[in-house]
């Protein structure tokens, strides 16, 4: 039973890690191409 | 090829959670160290390469080249998952051990390749997405569906998916496939095989037991020493063109003069063994080889930095 609990808790904890690394990797996504359009842009500018 | 997934067991103080892969796991799908040298060349690329990029697009043409190597990475992983559970080597990675299921692996490959070549071509240039979706292409499709287990010059060919990355970076600036950027490509090409080779001659068993033909495991010891003392032969000619073309200066031609002898050196020193002492110690220099070249290739371009030393660099 306990060992049950302890695995859970693991899973859970894992997943969360993730959860979290995933979404860190999106936002770092979305940033990095927000960026990049303001950088390309500027190359049209003279 | 047997499915790993299908074993999986759930154990408290393993490693083999069911869907309890750690970001870990998934980091290690990515081959992080192979990525360190495909990336150093990459960059070099970048560096040596005439013209100007925003550093911020330097930066994605870099990612762009890591993600796509990695990805290929976890491809070829999930590819070998059932010679890699066999081989002492590779038997501690996610898919043998059953951390990682091959569907996540192939699916998490796929996507950062398809993710770093958009973002290669819209954010830096196509021809570079064009030579990163080449070279992940070759890698899978020549390399680890073909080659790799049908042919004991699996390495000679497939090398070629590995001296990309210079290629590729020296296209995000310029926007082409220049004779510079192809000499690039066939130092890394030619280093290939006698640096993966030195590595079968140590590890010779763990490919003949996955049925890998590998050269030694192939055409035995002896010719292999040979065609490696050979392809060294060709390769160190091959070290000192980026002088001769300018993409380096003279500090960087003398210094791979002085490394390519050396690495001539340890590949008669293999020949002349009986065991594999000098086989390990010529793969253990043929890494820091391969970076010195690139690293030395770079510095001979810093602008300024070899000026506070009293030396030139390569022109232009």
């Amino acid at each position: 039973m306990a060992d049950d609990n302890k695995e859970r808790s693991e899973l859970h904890r894992r997943q969360r890690v993730k959860n979290w690394t995933l979404l860190a990797a999106l936002v770092a996504f979305i940033v990095l191409v927000y960026f990049v359009s303001i950088v390309r842009m500027g190359m049209y500018d003279g | 090829m047997t499915d790993t997934s299908a074993d999986i067991e759930v154990e408290t103080t393993g490693v083999a959670l069911p869907g309890g892969a750690s970001v870990r796991d998934y980091i290690a799908l990515l081959k992080p160290r192979v990525m360190s040298l495909v990336v150093f060349s990459g960059f070099a690329g970048l560096i040596v390469a005439p013209g100007y990029l925003h550093p911020l697009l330097a930066a994605v043409a870099v990612l762009c080249i890591a993600v796509s190597a990695g990805a290929a990475g976890a491809i070829n992983m999930w590819y070998d998952r059932d010679i890699d559970a066999i081989m002492e080597r590779t038997k501690s990675r996610p898919l043998p051990k059953g951390r990682i299921s091959p569907e996540e692996a192939l699916s998490f490959g796929v996507t950062l390749t398809l993710f770093s070549t958009m973002l290669m071509g819209l954010a830096v240039n196509w021809t570079a997405a064009i030579l990163l979706a080449s070279a992940n292409a070759f890698y899978v499709f020549i390399y680890t569906m073909w080659l790799k287990r049908s042919t004991p010059h699996n390495i000679v060919i497939g090398g070629a998916a590995g001296a990309f990355p210079p290629m590729i970076g020296w296209a995000a600036v310029t926007g082409s496939v220049d004779l510079q950027s192809i000499v690039l490509f066939l130092i890394i090409f030619m280093w290939t095989p006698p640096h993966f080779w030195a590595l079968a001659l140590f590890r010779e068993g763990d490919y003949a037991k996955a049925g890998v033909p590998m050269l030694p495991v192939v055409a035995g010891t002896e010719s292999t020493k040979r065609q490696m003392l050979l392809y060294t032969l060709i390769l160190v000619p091959i070290t000192l063109l980026p002088s001769f073309l300018g993409t380096a200066g003279p500090l960087y031609g003398a210094a791979a003069m002085l490394l390519g002898l050396r690495f001539i050196y340890l590949s008669v020193q293999v020949l002349r063994d009986d065991g594999v002492r000098y086989a390990k110690r010529m793969f253990g220099f043929s890494i820091m080889y391969l970076f010195a070249l690139f690293g030395l290739m770079m510095l001979d371009r810093a602008p300024g930095l070899l000026s506070l030393f009293g030396l030139t660099g390569a022109a232009g």
